[in-house]
């Protein structure tokens, strides 16, 4: 079955619901990786300047773009990470640094996990009719 | 259709802009910014803004705001695309009079059924332009492509050639000449034009046409490769007068995507095309969609002739690693046609990067029908005969037994509008199954 192209993924996205939404388009997946490699960094990087300046409406507006940017690619538990940082800073209360060190850390995870992921996936020019 | 994203997530942009191309077969162009978008909206026709809420500089909400007090603007459909939830903001958000409300994350299947169920139809506007996308490139049908770029120029015609004769000239007063003495159907305008500049190219381009139709393409420069953004230069305010527009790469697959909108078509496409005209702002990438849905459905195998009214038929043909020719026909009943809106028509299988895509879910179906039918079954062979690709059968042909076996199956669940026939001719041993 199709699981022949879906090598070892981590734990930070689904990487079957990801390759089925997609039609397991490997070019399509891969240009995704690297979108969400160049615009994570950059949500991450506001989000600590956030923290550092105290902004709570600054930290909810990014971690409410990190939870609708991560959601494309299952990232259940990073999105539900953005979700909690989000509903603190909204109710105006200070969100607890280690949150955010957690978030840094599962962007992290995710994006080296995708990217990884992706790059082992078989380009259209290598598909092959799947055997039992 | 024509769409404008404005979401300031590149990768959202992405899946959107995936979903209206291949599973709607819309065309859309992005934006992540509200000011440019507002900006893009008053110089070119859309038919719909898919309109993220929360965006910096200018969000959602300013841009429904500067909309809806526009003379111009002020019925454009607009969805949002967000994942806000507040009640507060939703409740916000009737006053504007927003044609639907998307929820991230976004998911193909859900947000193809909520567009196409809005009953969206492309502005009258565009009834013009629509006359003219049917002009297309051909062995009998030479373009022009203006552009003063040499090397682009060598590439454009080396690729657009095999479609049909492309004249060249390197710049707009010299294009205009090639086109005066010898007018064609289409003409792409690109970039370093010389003297003359892009809107008095065009405008001198429809004087000299006359009462003859002219489709007058942009080749505009793409700000970012992967994510297809045309960068639009503030002061080009040409854009109402482009009949449709293409990105400028290098890229021979890209390319080869961005033309296909110019080239004609041939085979079943072009015959419902011209029979059905109405089905053509609808249709594009109904093969993948069919294929989409078949992958999250539930298969039932039909052995013997899959019986029914037939109205539409498309095949696609794919040669996999040089071991298996795969067809996939794929046909829907009357009924259907209203059922799936009318989209129905799949790419040919020459169209690019789209054919790769077939190829990837054809071999997730054959997958399925492993699955589902055994190797025995599978092992089966040919395509339809070529006629039959051609024609609007009344009911799918009993294939003689010396050309294999053929599995005709459909959906379940109650969603059954369509029949699909797939066949595999194994090109060298071994067996399929190893």
């Amino acid at each position: 079955m199709m699981s022949a192209t879906l090598k070892s993924p981590g734990p930070a996205f689904d990487a079957s619901a990801v390759f089925l939404e997609f039609g397991g388009d490997a070019v399509f997946i891969r240009r995704l990786a690297a979108l969400l490699s160049s615009s994570l960094p950059v949500y991450v990087s506001d989000m600590l300047a956030a923290a550092r300046a105290r902004d709570v409406h600054r930290m909810a507006t990014v971690a409410h773009a990190i939870r609708g940017s991560v959601g494309n690619v299952y990232a259940h538990q990073l999105a539900a990470l953005a979700g909690v940082i989000e509903r603190t800073a909204r109710n105006g209360r200070a969100v607890d640094l280690s949150q955010v060190s957690d978030l840094e850390k599962a962007v992290r995870d995710l994006l080296s996990e995708f990217v990884l992921w992706a790059e082992t996936l078989e380009g259209p020019e290598r598909a092959r009719p799947n055997s039992r | 259709m024509n769409v404008l994203i404005c979401d300031n997530d590149a990768p959202t942009r992405f899946v959107l802009k995936r979903i209206l191309t291949q599973t709607l077969g819309w065309s859309s162009v992005e934006t992540g910014d509200g000011v440019e978008a507002l900006d893009m909206l008053s110089n070119k026709r859309f038919d719909l803004l898919l309109l993220d809420l929360e965006m910096p500089q200018c969000d959602g909400f300013e841009v429904l705001e500067v909309l809806r007090a526009s003379a111009k603007l002020r019925d454009l459909p607009v969805v949002i695309v967000s994942q806000e939830r507040r009640r507060e903001v939703i409740v916000r958000l009737t006053e504007y009079n927003v044609a639907g409300y998307l929820l991230k994350p976004l998911r193909a299947e859900h947000v193809a059924a909520r567009l196409t169920g809005l009953g969206l139809k492309a502005t009258a506007h565009y009834g013009v332009r629509g006359e003219v996308s049917e002009m297309c490139v051909s062995p009998d049908h030479p373009a022009l492509l203006i552009d003063g770029n040499l090397d682009f120029r060598h590439f454009f015609t080396s690729e657009a050639e095999r479609f049909g004769p492309i004249r060249a000239a390197e710049s707009a007063a010299a294009g205009l000449a090639q086109f005066r003495a010898s007018p064609v159907d289409v003409v792409f305008v690109g970039t370093k034009l010389g003297i003359m500049g892009a809107e008095m190219l065009v405008r001198k381009l429809r004087d000299a046409a006359g009462e003859r139709r002219v489709r007058v393409v942009s080749v505009i420069e793409s700000a970012n490769g992967n994510v297809q953004t045309f960068a639009r230069r503030a002061e080009d305010r040409v854009h109402a007068a482009w009949d449709d527009e293409m990105n400028r790469t290098f890229l021979p697959s890209e390319f080869a995507k961005e033309f296909a909108r110019f080239v004609q078509k041939t085979g079943p496409v072009a015959a419902l095309a011209k029979a059905l005209p109405e089905f053509r702002l609808a249709s594009a990438s109904a093969v993948e969609q069919v294929f989409g849905m078949m992958l999250n459905a539930e298969v039932e195998t039909v052995h013997g002739a899959f019986d029914m009214s037939v109205a539409i038929h498309s095949t696609i043909a794919i040669d996999i690693d040089e071991r298996f020719h795969v067809s996939v026909s794929v046909y829907l009943s009357e009924a259907a046609v209203d059922e799936v809106n009318g989209v129905l028509i799949g790419p040919d299988a020459s169209s690019g990067d789209r054919a790769a895509t077939s190829s990837e879910l054809v071999n997730l179906v054959a997958g399925r029908l492993h699955a589902h039918a055994g190797d025995k079954s599978v092992r089966s062979v040919c395509s339809l005969p070529e006629t039959m690709t051609h024609d609007v059968p009344d009911q799918l042909p009993d294939l003689p037994p010396e050309q294999g076996h053929t599995l005709h199956f459909r959906t379940t669940g109650g969603r059954a509008p369509f029949a699909v026939a797939l066949k595999i001719e194994l090109l060298e041993q071994p067996a399929l199954a190893s």
